[in-house]
């Protein structure tokens, strides 16, 4: 149930999230969308279904990020499932950005291999690995963002990992070790 | 502790990023302004930068509810838009409403025996309602420099389904008409049959092939298809089906009165089927699953028929000579002016979902430290407030109103109103407003 309207974080503290984690929204809406005007309309998106949310944002500040993500992940998908959409705000967001700040995910094929790999995995596995390799979130975080519990995430991000070392032909050195990695977040 | 292929897969990992957040640009003042303000985005949200938030925020409730369908008008993964350079129009935009106008003898035979809207003649308007006007409307005339209200007839959607399937929700929106970034947007009826556990289908009809895309636009890459021509209504139709690439998953259908956020509901497959009636107007049907055959299509294309149906949620008094202009997922409609159509004047009314957290009228989040004013709306409780509207920097500038009211069955009515209107003539209006689901 939502909470009373009272409890409803006040303007000054979304400003503060907004502030906090405007260009962590914007990297991950970057790296995942087909093109700079989707990133720009999910991060608009984004904001404004996490304002229409607010009374849900997480209390632990380590929760408010992984939050952001999730509530992102759904909007690039939307965005990709209804295809022609343009929205005001994206437009607008994309206007107030210097010419050239903004990279283009469609550009740099130098890392092309290692795309294609993550492109092998199931879109959970790829969505964890991402959200821990690119977004700098733990495990757990991870987690919070995917809807899992933080055992379930932490066992099949080693195994994504794995399954990406075999893709990369990256020599498994000290096997164990692997293991203990899928313990780092405890 | 990690090992040195876990070092390597990081490393390799991490310049695969592309870039780093920290040089990324800090987002914009004007993006957390405008939500703030209430003027929010979701699909459309109009694609114009100067849009009063009267504007705006009434897209995000049209937003909100087509959000809340999350099946929008879809093209399959094999006709995915990738937009390049000037954001495109979605076809099946929310906001961007037509001007309403009389059927007229322009234009080819349309639904119903009627004038066929073309893009510049979005008609979509049925005659007043049968029943006459309703009682109790208040004092009508203009006051000084305002605006006279009347009557407004019956909105409906023009097509039906015979025999109408059993057991699916049926949603209908109309959207279109307008030329924005020089691409005149075509009027498009949609209608969305769908079930808790059923993707259902949608059909589309439009004055133009709904696959010539618009400017800016180029299809994309995604499922595996395959195409063919079979037979509808004694025409030959365009099929197009295949599996996507991944399930495609949304909101299952959902009503603004239940609590229960909607389940998820996805689709493998789909089957599109494209013909030209012989009026000249183009239909799509596009099923998933269980409706993703040419039977199925064949036999949804073939059962409609040009018989028009109320829209769920009406609105029977509106500034004179304003119609009805577009409506979305049953939900919401939008109020524009005939004769000076134009995105600085529009009314524009939405059922909130209480599944959302809408329970009961709150403009404490758009009063911007105006006084909120308690009101009675058609005998039941509401909340009015005036604030600046968005789109003018100057705080004597226009104005809007807010207002939110319950409806029967604990319902709650979003309504914005252009300041032109007096206090009094929002609440006429709103308490006009009829929700039938």
């Amino acid at each position: 149930m939502p909470r009373p309207s009272s409890d409803r974080p006040d303007r000054a503290a979304f400003e503060a999230l907004y502030r906090s984690t405007g260009s962590a929204v914007l990297g991950y809406a970057l790296r995942r969308a087909a093109s700079p005007d989707d990133a720009h309309d999910a991060v608009a998106e984004t904001y404004t279904v996490a304002w229409r949310r607010r009374a849900d944002t997480p209390v632990d500040p380590d929760e408010v990020r992984p939050w952001l993500f999730g509530i992102a992940r759904r909007c690039l998908a939307d965005i990709d499932r209804s295809a022609a959409r343009a929205t005001r705000l994206g437009a607008k967001l994309a206007d107030a950005f210097v010419v050239g700040t903004i990279p283009d995910p469609a550009v740099g094929e130098d890392y092309a291999p290692v795309r294609a790999a993550m492109a092998g995995l199931p879109d959970a596995d790829r969505e964890l690995v991402s959200l821990v390799a690119w977004e700098g979130l733990t495990p757990s975080q991870a987690a919070v963002a995917l809807g899992l519990s933080p055992a379930a995430t932490r066992v099949r991000l080693h195994r994504a990992r794995a399954r990406l070392k075999q893709a990369l032909s990256i020599t498994v050195v000290h096997p164990a070790t692997d293991l203990e990695e899928a313990d780092h977040d405890r | 502790m990690t090992g040195d292929s876990d070092r390597e897969l990081d490393a390799r990992l991490a310049a695969a990023a592309g870039f780093r957040d920290e040089d990324l640009p800090a987002l914009p003042d004007v993006l957390l302004r405008e939500i703030q303000a209430g003027t929010t985005t979701g699909d459309d949200a109009g694609r114009t930068a100067s849009e009063p938030a009267s504007v705006l925020a009434a897209r995000q409730l049209v937003a909100d509810a087509h959000e809340a369908r999350l099946h929008p008008v879809r093209r399959s993964g094999a006709r995915r838009l990738l937009r390049r350079g000037v954001p495109l129009l979605a076809t099946a935009a929310v906001g961007v409403v037509a001007l309403v106008v009389a059927t007229s003898g322009r234009g080819p035979t349309g639904p119903g025996g009627t004038a066929a809207p073309t893009p510049t003649d979005p008609a979509v308007t049925t005659p007043a309602a049968p029943t006459g006007p309703p009682a109790d409307l208040g004092p009508l005339e203009a006051p000084p420099g305002g605006l006279a209200l009347a009557t407004t007839g019956e909105v409906s959607f023009p097509y039906s389904l015979d025999p109408e399937p059993a057991g699916l929700t049926r949603v209908l929106s109309m959207s279109g008409g307008l030329t924005l970034f020089g691409y005149p947007e075509p009027v498009v009826w949609v209608a969305t049959y769908q079930a808790a556990d059923d993707p259902g289908f949608i059909y589309r009809v439009s004055p133009g092939d709904p696959r010539i895309l618009p400017p800016g636009a180029q299809e994309g890459t995604g499922a595996q298809t395959t195409e063919s021509q079979v037979a509808v209504g004694g025409v030959q139709g365009d099929l197009l089906s295949g599996d996507y690439d991944s399930p495609l998953c949304g909101y299952a259908p959902s009503t603004p009165g239940q609590s229960r956020t909607p389940d998820e509901l996805c689709a493998e497959s789909f089957a599109q089927l494209t013909w030209q009636r012989p009026d000249g107007m183009w239909v799509q049907v596009y099923g998933e699953d269980d409706w993703a055959t040419a039977e199925a299509v064949v036999s949804v294309g073939e059962s409609i028929v040009d018989r028009p149906q109320p829209v769920p949620l009406q609105v029977r008094l509106a500034p004179a000579g304003w119609s009805v202009s577009s409506y979305e997922d049953n939900t919401s409609l939008t109020l524009i002016s005939d004769t000076a159509p134009s995105f600085e004047n529009r009314i524009g009314a939405s059922i909130l979902e209480r599944w959302r957290g809408s329970t009961e009228p709150d403009l404490r989040g758009y009063s911007e430290g105006e006084p909120i004013e308690q009101v009675v709306v058609d005998g039941r409780p509401g909340e009015l407030v005036s604030v600046p509207d968005g789109s003018s920097a100057d705080p004597d500038g226009p104005r809007m109103w807010i207002l939110e009211a319950e409806l029967p069955g604990g319902l709650v009515l979003f309504f914005q109103a252009p300041g032109v209107l007096t206090h009094d003539q929002v609440l006429q209006i709103a308490a006009q407003v009829t929700y039938t689901p």
